[in-house]
Formats: C-alpha cells, sequence, structure tokens
C-alpha cells in the first residue's frame, strides 16, 4: 500500500519524531551559548529559507528546528566553506546589491552554534515567520501565464524551439519583475523570452525550431558561431499534436533572452533600481525554449509570473541587443566560431566578446552563460581613457548556479568590456560528460557557449533611438 | 480540439505545491523466481535512482530515514532484503548463519534484479544511478557497479572489497566514492580505507568516526552522517542529470 508523505515539512518532520536523530531539546542556552531561535533562525529566514522551503529548489526544508537539527553540521560545513547561499563573485571585484554571502560574522554564529551542539532554545525568542509567496513562487506575481504542457521526451536532441503567446496585458503595463517557473527544471537548459508587438505573421500555438544538421553524438556539423542555421529546414509542431512538418525557408516566430529561466537563476527583479519592463498593449510574449532530455520522459507545466508597477517607475530596463522601439546600447563582437576546446584542457581560454559601449548608460546587472564545462568568467571594462576597471570576477563558474549579479555601474560612451570564459574540459571537472572530445562552439549542453549577459537601465523618458553608434 | 493561446492570466490566487515524497512496500522477483520484499521511496519528481545494501547483521530497516531524506531531496530509491534477511525469508532462504554462502552466492543476481526493478519505475533515470552499502554488502555494492556502467556514485559504509573490486575502482575515475567507518571497528575502517585509497576520482573521500558503531549501526551515534550522504549524492548525483553523457540514443 502506498503511504503518501505530504511534503518536505511533514516528510522531515515525520522522520524525526520517535527517532535518536534529534538530542533531547535544550530550550535554553543556559551558558550563554547561542540557540536556535534566537542567534540561528533569522539567519536562516534571511539567507536559507527562500529556496530551503517546500516547494522549491532546496533538497530539504529549512522552516523548523526539528527540519533544520539534522542537516545542522552540513550547514556548517557548507557556509564555512562558502558553498551555501551559493555566490560565486570573487568580492575583491564590485559591489552587488544582491549578493547573498553571508558575513563572517554570520558564519561564525552558526559554526558555534553546531559546535556547541545545535542548541534549540526558547521559541518566544524567534522572529516573527518569514512571509513567502505560495505556489513556488519566488516572487508574489500579479499576473501569471501558463504554458501548455510540454512534452520532454526520455531520448534525442531538442533544439531551441520558439513559441509565441499574446501578452496579458491589455493595457500599457510597466513590469517590475519576472519569474519564470518550470515544473520539471531537470529538463530545463534555457527557458526565455522576449516581449514584442505582436506581428500578424506570428502564428500562435505552434513551436517553431530550425533543423539543425548533427553528427552522431549530437555535435553541430556547422562551426560558424551560430546555435542554428539561419536558413535551412524549418520544422513545426502544433500544441497537442507531435506531427512535425517541415519546409524550407527561415523561422518567422521570433524569441531570445530578455528574461530567463536558468538553472540556479531565481527571477529578475528591477525594483530595485526603482525600474521596470514597457510592455505595451497588444504585445506578444515570444519565447525560446531549450529543453534537454536526461533519460526520463517527462511533462513540464511553464507558468511565468509577473509584478507589475501601479504608476510608472523611474526607469526603464533596456535590453542589450535593443528593442523594437529601442536601439542596442552596447554592439558585441566575438569569434564564437573559434571555440575549440581540447579534449583534456583545464583551463582553456575561450575567444574573448568584446563589446562597446554605444552610449552613456548604466550596467545593472551581469548574467554569464556557459555550459557544463564553464570554469570561469571576468569581466573587464575599459574606459575611454584606457583606465581599466574588473568588474565582476567568477573564479569558479558553474552551470548549475546561473545567477544573476545584480550592480551599478555607470559606463561612458566609447568604453568596451572585455569578457573572457574559461573552460574546463579534463576529468577533474565532475560535470564533464566526456574529457576525451573536442568541444565546440553549440547551443546544446555538450557543447559550449560563452555568453556575457548585461542588463542596462535608463530614464524612462530617454528615447534610446537618439543614440546610435558613431561612424 | 486545441485550447486557443492556452493562456490564463489571472490575478494570483494559487495553491501550494509542495513536494510529495511517496513510500511504498514493493515485492521483485529475483532470477530465480524467488521474492524479495524492499521499500520504494519514490521522489515526486523524475530523477537518478539510488540502491541501499543493507549489511549482513540486519535488514533493510535500517535505511528507512534515510530513504525517506534521499527522496525528499529529488533521488527515487530502493532498499530490499537480501533472502535469508527481513521480509526475505522463506523456502530455503531463512537462516542467514546457517545459509551464508549459499545467499551471500545470490546476492549478485538479487542485486541485478532490485536494479531492474528500480530502473523499471517510470520516475527513475535509468542513466544516473549510485547505490549506498553496509558491511558486507559493500562488495556487493563495487561488482554491482562494474556491471552496470550507469552507477556513477557510491556510498560504503564500513566495508571492502575484494581485488577485483580495488581493480576496478582505481580503473574507473569517474566513479566517485564516499567511505565511512567507525575507528574502534578496526577491520572494516582499515577496508574503508584502503577502498576510497585506490579510488581514482579526484572527489572521493572518507569519513572516520569515533565510538559509532558499524555500518548503518552508525546513524543512531552519528545523527549527521545520514545528512552527510545526502548533501553527497546532491554534489556528486546532480538530480538534474547535468553531467551526464547526452541522452541522443
Amino acid at each position: 500500500m502506498a503511504t503518501k508523505i505530504s511534503a518536505v515539512l511533514l516528510t522531515i518532520g515525520a522522520f524525526l519524531a520517535g527517532t535518536a536523530l534529534v538530542a533531547k531539546p535544550v530550550t535554553e542556552g543556559a551558558d550563554g551559548s547561542l540557540t536556535y531561535y534566537k542567534d540561528v533562525l533569522p539567519i536562516v529566514q534571511k539567507n536559507c529559507q527562500g529556496c530551503h522551503r517546500p516547494g522549491q529548489i532546496g533538497p530539504f526544508s529549512l522552516m523548523s528546528y526539528k527540519e533544520t537539527r539534522p542537516w545542522a553540521k552540513a550547514i556548517k560545513n557548507a557556509v564555512a566553506a562558502r558553498k551555501m547561499p551559493p555566490w560565486f563573485a570573487n568580492p575583491q571585484y564590485g559591489h552587488f546589491d544582491n549578493e547573498r554571502s553571508l558575513t563572517q560574522a554570520e558564519i561564525d554564529k552558526i559554526t558555534a552554534w553546531v559546535d556547541a551542539g545545535a542548541i534549540e532554545g526558547d521559541a518566544k525568542d524567534a522572529p516573527a515567520p518569514a512571509q513567502w509567496p505560495e505556489g513556488g513562487w519566488m516572487i508574489k506575481p500579479d499576473v501569471v501565464v501558463e504554458l501548455p504542457p510540454y512534452q520532454v521526451p526520455a531520448k534525442g536532441i531538442k533544439e531551441w524551439e520558439h513559441f509565441a503567446v499574446p501578452s496579458p496585458f491589455k493595457e500599457d503595463t510597466w513590469v517590475t519583475s519576472v519569474e519564470i517557473l518550470p515544473s520539471a527544471p531537470a529538463v530545463a537548459h534555457h527557458l526565455c523570452f522576449d516581449i514584442a508587438r505582436h506581428d500578424p505573421k506570428t502564428p500562435y500555438n505552434l513551436y517553431e525550431w530550425m533543423e539543425v544538421p548533427r553528427d552522431e553524438d549530437g555535435v553541430m556539423k556547422a562551426r560558424d558561431g551560430n546555435t542554428q542555421p539561419r536558413e535551412g529546414i524549418v520544422v513545426t509542431r502544433a500544441v497537442g499534436s507531435t506531427e512535425e512538418k517541415r519546409r524550407p525557408g527561415r523561422a518567422v516566430i521570433g524569441g531570445g533572452n530578455q528574461f530567463c529561466y536558468l538553472p540556479g537563476l531565481p527571477f529578475e527583479d528591477y525594483r530595485p533600481a526603482n525600474a521596470g519592463v514597457f510592455v505595451p498593449k497588444g504585445s506578444d510574449i515570444l519565447l525560446n525554449l531549450h529543453y534537454t532530455a536526461n533519460g526520463v520522459a517527462t511533462t513540464d507545466n511553464l507558468r511565468i509570473g509577473f509584478t507589475v508597477a501601479k504608476t510608472p517607475p523611474q526607469k526603464k530596463y533596456v535590453p542589450q541587443f535593443g528593442a523594437e522601439d529601442d536601439a542596442a546600447p552596447t554592439e558585441r563582437q566575438q569569434a564564437n566560431a573559434q571555440l575549440a576546446i581540447p579534449p583534456g584542457a583545464d583551463n582553456y581560454p575561450g575567444p574573448p566578446a568584446t563589446i562597446s559601449f554605444l552610449r552613456d548608460t548604466e550596467l545593472v546587472w551581469f548574467r554569464p552563460h556557459a555550459h557544463v564545462r564553464g570554469k570561469s568568467v571576468q569581466y573587464k571594462l575599459i574606459y575611454p581613457d584606457g583606465k581599466e576597471q574588473i568588474v565582476l570576477d567568477v573564479p569558479h563558474y558553474d552551470f548549475n548556479w546561473q545567477l544573476t549579479y545584480r550592480t551599478s555601474v555607470k559606463i561612458p560612451k566609447g568604453s568596451k568590456m572585455i569578457v573572457q570564459f574559461r573552460y574546463d574540459n579534463s576529468p577533474n571537472n565532475k560535470y564533464n560528460p566526456d574529457p576525451t572530445k573536442w568541444v565546440y562552439y553549440g547551443g546544446q549542453s555538450w557543447e559550449e557557449m560563452g555568453t556575457p549577459n548585461m542588463g542596462f537601465i535608463m530614464d524612462r523618458e530617454a528615447n534610446e533611438k537618439d543614440f546610435v553608434k558613431e561612424q | 480540439m486545441v485550447k486557443q493561446f492556452w493562456l490564463v492570466p489571472c490575478l494570483v490566487l494559487l495553491l501550494t505545491t509542495p513536494s510529495m515524497a511517496e513510500k511504498k512496500d514493493v515485492t521483485f522477483p529475483g532470477a530465480d523466481g524467488f521474492n524479495l520484499k524492499g521499500t520504494l521511496y519514490l521522489s515526486s519528481k523524475p530523477g537518478p535512482g539510488l540502491l541501499l545494501l543493507h549489511q549482513c547483521n540486519a535488514d533493510r530497516q535500517v535505511y528507512d530515514t534515510l530513504g525517506t531524506m534521499l527522496s525528499t531531496a529529488g533521488y527515487n530509491v530502493l532498499s530490499f532484503d537480501f533472502r535469508g534477511f527481513g521480509g526475505s525469508k522463506a523456502g530455503e532462504y531463512t537462516d542467514f548463519a546457517a545459509q551464508r554462502q549459499k545467499i551471500m552466492d545470490r546476492m549478485p543476481a538479487d542485486v541485478d534484479a532490485a536494479f531492474g526493478f528500480l530502473t523499471a519505475q517510470s520516475l527513475v533515470n535509468s542513466r544516473a544511478l549510485g547505490i549506498v552499502a553496509g558491511s558486507c554488502g559493500v562488495n556487493e555494492a563495487v561488482h554491482a557497479s562494474q556491471r552496470h556502467p550507469d552507477v556513477r556514485t557510491l556510498v560504503v559504509l564500513s566495508g571492502g572489497t575484494d581485488a577485483g573490486g580495488e581493480a576496478y575502482i582505481k580503473n574507473t575515475p569517474k566513479l566517485s566514492i564516499f567511505g565511512a567507518a567507525s575507528e574502534e571497528d578496526t577491520e572494516a575502517a582499515a577496508a574503508v580505507k584502503k577502498l576510497v585509497g585506490v579510488s581514482s576520482n579526484n572527489y572521493s573521500q572518507v569519513e572516520m568516526f569515533k565510538g559509532a558503531g558499524h555500518a548503518a549501526s552508525m546513524f543512531e551515534k552519528q545523527p549527521d552522517l545520514e545528512a552527510d550522504i545526502v548533501i553527497w549524492f546532491r554534489s556528486n548525483l546532480p538530480v538534474g542529470g547535468y553531467g551526464l553523457p547526452p541522452a541522443i540514443k
């Protein structure tokens, strides 16, 4: 007979009851020692419960003492080694609003609490419970869009597929945060979308992708620095159907990476910068979906949540490649076609990206993207006067934690950013699927990328079309 | 008929979606048709499969807490009683002490049957497998990993392997191993150290305790060990399957 055990909370709580896992609770640190309620819970609420609660990505819940106690030593080890909370920016460079590293004082407090026996203390000392959004969200969305269920097969290659739905906004709207929430994150390589004014040629309810010629190992044959052909065989499949139709030509559904779900990336939030994204009424959501078969057939139910501003924010978010009414604030050059990582190479430098700033701008986030062989990335800003500044250094890139690093860097027109990714194709990289293979540029997890995504804001009333590249 | 747009914009009124784990007792046949009793701890989502092999002075119940913790953390887990133990006592297999060699001879095939049952579960990613084993189960685990190349990591408690197992470990750098034992359990501690010591995987590690007991019995005196095992799997056998060879063919 099957026994349902509801939720992480109940699971952990159930097995703790009546076992020897938890020492008899000490209700007070009589000798002045640290206690869970007084000293540790405030740190856990602020830094851990966002992920370590039922329905979130954390592998266990930390919502109560009973749930936390079995993991005390693991928590101590993780925070002392600075593995948790996950944060990979080198503290020597830059300042990040969303940095979630613990302070040394917080680490010392947790360590001392664990070493003293992880005492529970008096519940009266506890702070008020943290309030978390329901439904698995990190943000508390005002508006939710649900996409059709997507079937991911156990095997085979899924190319990047594009899909259009009308935006839910019937009036001009300022969106202030976006969360993209797959139900099956294990098969989600990236799930991104752009917002664009509706094009009558754009069909709804249709998945569309380019056929990509590949070898028997799934490696893209064309090594031209693109993830898919611009022209070739276009494949479409209607929602709810398994029939694929092919035609020669170009894809008609757009879809980029303005907003993304990536492994470990929590959500996009413009509220701290008092900024928003303007969504004209009648726009479309153009999705770029990349699922990866991992051996088990899976269905993903994708949701997108938005918070919206009641009044227009002071500033607006500017996509790095521009948008319908906005010129791109930057221009990027990167010889992706030259990316060829030798077997066994443990610190291979990819072709650097050179990003030219076409106007004065404010850079507000970095979101570096590489695949499982990604090892490190560094963003170096070179000002027009030649002064150099490292603005982000990630010495240990992790595909499982593709974080956004939120900052504020005022960048004058004429500056350049050099972005250098490095790769570990050696057996020492535990995520390396095969260290004996050459690795080239491509969109699949077993190929590689080195994409230096960035986000910008500007005053709401500014017109980006005024800013064009100087000839 | 396809619903137009499949789009449900709405003011948020959302139900919680708690992580659901499922535990159920199961029976599956060994290669000779003998019924083996086990417990499945299923995660709510597709994920790697783990097999828990008990020591020869206990049965599968020693892994009840660990099985629950692992399934909560995203793994689909099977513990089972070797024939002659726990619920798998029947017919000619009722007394391990009296039928030791006979039962030990059957263990490899029983482990294979357990893997077959585990990987037949719809939530189990049969390309991402791991084993936890205690004492006499350790040698079985090492040789099972040799027979099943999709076993990518082992947790070994208070036990060792034979020369053939050591050679396999030495020559298989992709196989990461976490070993644990208690120092005063001298033979077991030495065996674990030796086993992990021959591993050519950079992440393999050993943890030694004092006064903790033998194999899964250590869980009682070392309440952090089960958590350490869960963390080990999360670090070495990702739930998302990233790092596995592409699932193309």
